[in-house]
């Protein structure tokens, strides 16, 4: 009696994301107050008077 | 293939987040913070090192820590937490230097199938605002929540 040879459908390899752990933390609120990126603040807000927002 | 990335610390509103990079030359902290800008509800993606022995804040810095794809996956998904509850605001995100920008570039394209399942993403070039392509370059970026 001849062999049946089952094949599978190798699985597609897909990139898994790792879910993002995310804790709440209090002391973060203090940063709140404080602009810490100027630099990139400035740029950015060259680049909307320039360049408007996308439709 | 697992795209890794770091567990983050947030402040209630969502608008400042920190992790740490574990590399070889060992641990740096990272400070995200998302602030808004001269158009309302339009918030700037920024992003830089924090100096444990200084207490200063560097988004100039190149680390070098050997994790540049594990952090990047971790500053785009915490633009994505900032929007799930900000859902009216859009980020725009620009870099310090040109390499800083293309890095930024790298970090939205590595994550650009995620990123586009409930974000319209924009790139900024030659003075206006593009549909954001892989292997194009530009000067800044804009995320915003699809309609």
């Amino acid at each position: 009696m001849k062999k049946v040879k089952h094949t599978t459908t190798p699985k597609k390899k897909v990139a898994k994301k790792q879910s993002l752990s995310v804790v709440i933390d209090k002391k973060l609120d203090n940063l709140s107050n404080t602009i810490i990126f100027k630099k990139k603040l400035e740029k950015a807000n060259r680049i909307l008077s320039n360049g408007g927002v996308p439709a | 293939m697992n795209i890794e990335r770091y567990n983050i610390k947030a402040s209630t509103s969502l608008m400042e987040f920190e992790f740490v990079s574990v590399g070889k030359k060992g641990e740096i902290k990272k400070v995200v913070q998302y602030s808004p800008t001269g158009i309302p509800n339009i918030y700037n993606l920024g992003f830089g090192d924090l100096d444990l022995e200084t207490g200063e804040i560097s988004d100039t810095a190149i680390s070098d820590n050997g994790d540049s794809q594990k952090v990047l996956s971790t500053v785009s998904g915490t633009a994505i937490k900032f929007m799930e509850k900000h859902p009216h605001c859009q980020v725009i995100a620009v870099g310090t230097s040109k390499s800083r920008t293309r890095l930024y570039q790298i970090g939205i394209s590595n994550n650009l199938n995620e990123i586009t399942q409930f974000f319209d993403v924009f790139g900024h070039t030659n003075e206006e605002w593009q549909v954001f392509k892989r292997g194009k370059n530009y000067d800044a970026f804009l995320i915003r929540k699809k309609k």
